[in-house]
């Protein structure tokens, strides 16, 4: 059995007088890319939150990596939990992109030639050499987010938890995000992504939760999640534009479990050439 | 998160001219800092939580403020009693510490006139939606961008304590250790954490200033309102009730001697 980087049984949370998490269970396999999904103040950033201790359970318990989270301060969870804040701008304050980068490693009190190591390691990973020495305050939207993203890289840590990170980032800036990920998942880390934008969840989760009222709904691989219509309905969702397309003409033999625009094209190729052959 | 300080409502005092209740601001200023004693200041307290709970102002939300306040109350306590000793017999001395009663009694003072100055204001701010302050405001001549800019000023309280919180949260997801016994020790570790936000808040102060000047604010000179503040028959009861009580409690305070000393009544 793969390890498990985290375990949620029976969590309950709330906000002052607004409950949040209302009986959470699942789990997270180690090396999994999954995505988080459901509508704004159904429970996903509380969920996240609990997985690098910043929120404790009032009920139930969260493990990660086979730890209890209300024994372990966030700062002990940091080493292995990475969290990828919304907006890039709660966590920029260093006068040189290179020490906002240094910022985590040194409060894992690595030595220097390790941190220096990191940072440089981070600043080629995601092209940020060039701007090493800028304030990263009056970089771009899309560069402070890489900055932000860079920065929790540069902590090495197991487990990335992305809370919304595409959101504001054109598509070529967010595919180019989330590509960094793809690679980070190949390496063998876990990924739990949450995000409002269904045809990136469809392109490279490979397990997708869905958020209701506090509750975990729905658990599947993005084929079957995306192909549960009512269940999206209910919870405003609708799967990607490519996959409806495909749904239509299921009728010409195109799968319905066609998640992105490269897997259509391939499937209308094949159509394609199976038809010419035919006729 | 808090939207604003606001909480709308439709109570007696939500519905009190927004003047009259600038007045009673005043008024209850003006007697919190003329009184002396604690048990005054201390009744002055539960009287404002009374009428902010009749006003439909939640527990929950009187808890915030105290949750803020209450650090500050007792530091400022501390800070009086351990630099003030007060009058008297000390029924506690050690090294440069005096302890009397009277001592211990102005602290309290100092400290429940912090609370009773910031629950007096929130008759204001809780209860008056931010068109009626501007207005108010303006009413008393200041320039409308004046009052605009208080009002906005106190829309965003609440944002920068969420921005706060969630700063806080960014910093600590990459190992900040908060837990530092050391008062400088804690301090730097704040660091982080407020260069942070205040270049959040200069960029949201920046968007801000932007969104009012594309939707042409300064661009009339005579503005007119849509809303306008009237002055009811009960409005006018509540100013001539406010004037008339704070009179009289001035006069027991200044020409009788009441509350003037820390332990007296």
């Amino acid at each position: 059995m793969a390890e498990l980087a985290a375990r949620f049984r029976g969590v309950h949370y709330h906000y002052p007088g607004v409950p949040a998490l209302e009986g959470v269970d699942f789990e997270l396999r180690a090396g999994e890319f999954c995505a988080l999904v459901g509508q704004n103040g159904s429970g996903k950033s509380t969920l996240a939150k609990h997985l690098n201790g910043l929120l404790k359970p009032v009920s139930g318990f969260v493990e990660v990596f086979g730890r209890d989270t209300r024994s372990q301060a966030v700062g002990e969870l940091a080493r292995k939990v990475g969290y990828v804040f919304q907006n890039p701008d709660h966590q920029i304050f260093s006068a040189r992109v290179r020490d906002e980068l240094a910022f985590g490693p040194r409060n894992l009190r690595l030595p220097h030639d390790e941190v220096e190591r990191r940072v440089d390691e981070a600043l080629d990973g995601f092209g940020l050499r060039a701007y090493a020495d800028m304030p990263p305050a009056t970089l771009g939207f899309g560069l402070r987010r890489l900055v932000s993203v860079a920065a929790v890289f540069a902590m090495r840590p197991s487990l990335f938890v992305l809370d919304e990170p595409t959101a504001e980032l054109d598509w070529r800036s967010a595919h180019e995000l989330l590509d960094h990920f793809r690679e980070l998942h190949q390496q063998g880390h876990t990924i739990l992504l949450i995000s409002h934008d269904m045809e990136l969840v469809a392109e490279y989760a490979e397990r997708v939760l869905l958020m209701q009222a506090g509750r975990i709904v729905a658990d599947a691989p993005p084929g079957a999640f995306f192909g549960q219509t009512a269940r999206l309905r209910e919870a405003h969702l609708s799967p990607p534009q490519v996959m409806r397309l495909a749904q239509r003409l299921g009728d010409l033999g195109m799968p319905p479990e066609t998640l992105t625009v490269d897997a259509f094209a391939d499937a209308f190729a094949r159509l394609w050439r199976e038809a010419h052959h035919a006729g | 998160m808090l939207a604003s300080l606001y909480v709308p409502g439709d109570s007696w005092l939500h519905r009190l001219d927004a003047r009259v209740k600038l007045l009673l601001v005043a008024c209850g200023l003006a007697l919190i800092f003329a009184v002396g004693s604690v048990w005054t200041m201390a009744a002055l307290v539960m009287a404002e939580q009374a009428l902010l709970l009749s006003a439909g102002i939640t527990r929950l939300r009187l808890g915030d403020v105290w949750r803020v306040l209450w650090v500050t109350m007792a530091l400022v306590f501390v800070l009086w009693v351990a630099f003030y000793p007060g009058e008297g017999a000390a029924w506690l001395a050690w090294w440069r510490l005096r302890l009397t009663w009277d001592g211990l009694a102005r602290g309290a003072v100092v400290a429940l006139r912090l609370a009773a100055v910031a629950f007096m204001l929130f008759f204001w701010l809780f209860t008056t939606a931010e068109t009626h302050l501007v207005l108010s405001l303006q009413w008393l001549g200041l320039p409308y961008a004046w009052g605009l800019t208080l009002a906005m000023a106190l829309r965003y309280v609440p944002t920068m304590a969420e921005l706060f919180r969630t700063t806080s949260e960014a910093q600590q997801a990459r190992g900040l250790d908060l837990s530092h016994s050391g008062p400088i020790a804690r301090a730097k570790a704040y660091v982080p954490i407020t260069i942070a936000m205040l270049i959040s808040a200069l960029r949201t102060a920046t968007s801000l200033a932007h969104a009012l000047e594309t939707r042409a604010f300064g661009a009339s000179l005579h503005r007119t309102s849509l809303q306008r503040l009237y002055l009811r028959r009960v409005d006018v009861w509540c100013t001539v009730a406010i004037v008339l009580a704070t009179a009289a409690l001035l006069y027991m305070r200044f020409v009788r001697g009441w509350s003037a000393t820390p332990l007296g009544l």
